[in-house]
């Protein structure tokens, strides 16, 4: 069965087949939450955020006119929220979304923080959820939703080459410590 | 000699790299095994991270955003009765002067005789509405209406301002 695009589902909801949103909903639910999840670090508060995004999407229907994609859109949506509620919460944002000129140091930081473990793919992924949130939201876009780094400027507003620095940072810090821990096993 | 930069082999991964600079590093690729190690661990990570899983939502997730998407914002009951009195409050003003005024032309409304036409009563009940208008919003009568529109505006505000520093105690409680 052919696969309906986003654009075809959004035109019929727009003519009032409300229940199509769910299609949207089921599509991009668990990538949006492993974003939050990253970003907020509480599994309520990631899915309580959610589920605000996608209705605040809905009532914003109106103002997506498909110029970009509608992941794109949604995404702005989600991490805007998200940013939102971490300010809201009063965090130390200032600290925690590190700017790309801060030292980044992972081995320092996440050293004593990461369980030991000889799965590298766990390995991996209990670093990634510590990553600073602005980093993790990177990964997740690029990885998970294999968003393009233009598209991730526009999600996070901040320039393409900064989504690169960030991304090829956050890639060595990660290479810098499975070295570190002999987790590359000997191939040469 | 120094080993390829992480930004280069980071380009290398993504493609990214020219084509005069993409046989420079791999001809180093070839020739040193510090450099394959150090560029195997780098897309070792690319190929991790490349397999990251999605974490998923509570299986109600869908439902719940569904049930959401009809509801209109709901206003808080206190908030109905504050503005249902505040309204009350203005519409009974606005009655009064509406009632006030109309007595004050029947009032002095006198029954026309029988030879009089109909267009000279319109005139007349006109002209008695005009008259009572300019004499109610004129002199004395003006200050009085004044001071019940302030009056009222200012005990309006009173509950406004009270009503908006209960929502935030109870906010922030």
């Amino acid at each position: 069965m052919k696969k309906l695009s986003d654009q075809e589902i959004l035109d019929s909801v727009k003519l009032g087949n409300q229940s199509d949103y769910a299609i949207i909903v089921d599509r991009y639910k668990n990538k949006a939450f492993s974003m939050l999840k990253r970003m907020l670090r509480n599994e309520q508060d990631a899915e309580e955020v959610l589920q605000d995004c996608f209705i605040k999407a809905y009532n914003s229907l109106n103002s997506f006119k498909g110029e970009a994609k509608f992941s794109t859109w949604f995404y702005r949506i989600v991490y805007n929220t998200a940013l939102t509620r971490i300010s809201s919460k009063k965090r130390k944002t200032e600290n925690e979304m590190t700017s790309i000129e801060d030292h980044f140091d992972l081995k320092s930081d996440y050293d004593s923080k990461v369980p030991e473990t000889n799965d590298m793919s766990k390995f991996i992924k209990d670093t990634v959820n510590r990553l600073p949130e602005r980093y993790a939201v990177i990964i997740n876009l690029f990885y998970l939703d294999e968003l393009s780094c233009e598209e991730i400027s526009k999600v996070m507003n901040i320039s393409v080459s900064n989504v690169k620095v960030m991304l090829y940072r956050s890639r060595s810090a990660l290479k810098d410590l499975i070295v570190q821990k002999n987790l590359v096993e000997e191939i040469l | 000699m120094n080993l390829l930069s992480d930004e280069i082999l980071n380009k290398y991964i993504d493609g990214e790299l020219d084509e005069d600079l993409l046989k420079q590093v791999e001809t180093r690729l070839n020739s040193s095994e510090a450099e394959r190690k150090n560029y195997y661990a780098l897309k070792r990570v690319h190929n991790e991270l490349s397999d990251l899983q999605e974490d998923n939502v509570s299986t109600n997730f869908t439902s719940l955003v569904m049930s959401g998407l009809g509801k209109k914002v709901s206003v808080p009951k206190g908030q109905k009765a504050f503005v249902f009195s505040i309204s009350s409050f203005i519409v009974l003003i606005c009655l009064g002067i509406i009632g006030y005024v109309a007595y004050l032309i029947f009032s002095t409304y006198t029954p026309p005789a029988e030879s009089v036409q109909v267009t000279e009563t319109a005139k007349n009940v006109s002209n008695g509405l005009i008259s009572e208008l300019t004499k109610m919003f004129s002199g004395k009568n003006l200050s009085i209406i004044g001071s019940v529109f302030s009056l009222g505006i200012l005990i309006t505000g009173y509950f406004f301002f009270e009503h908006q520093r209960q929502s935030k105690a109870n906010l922030s409680s």
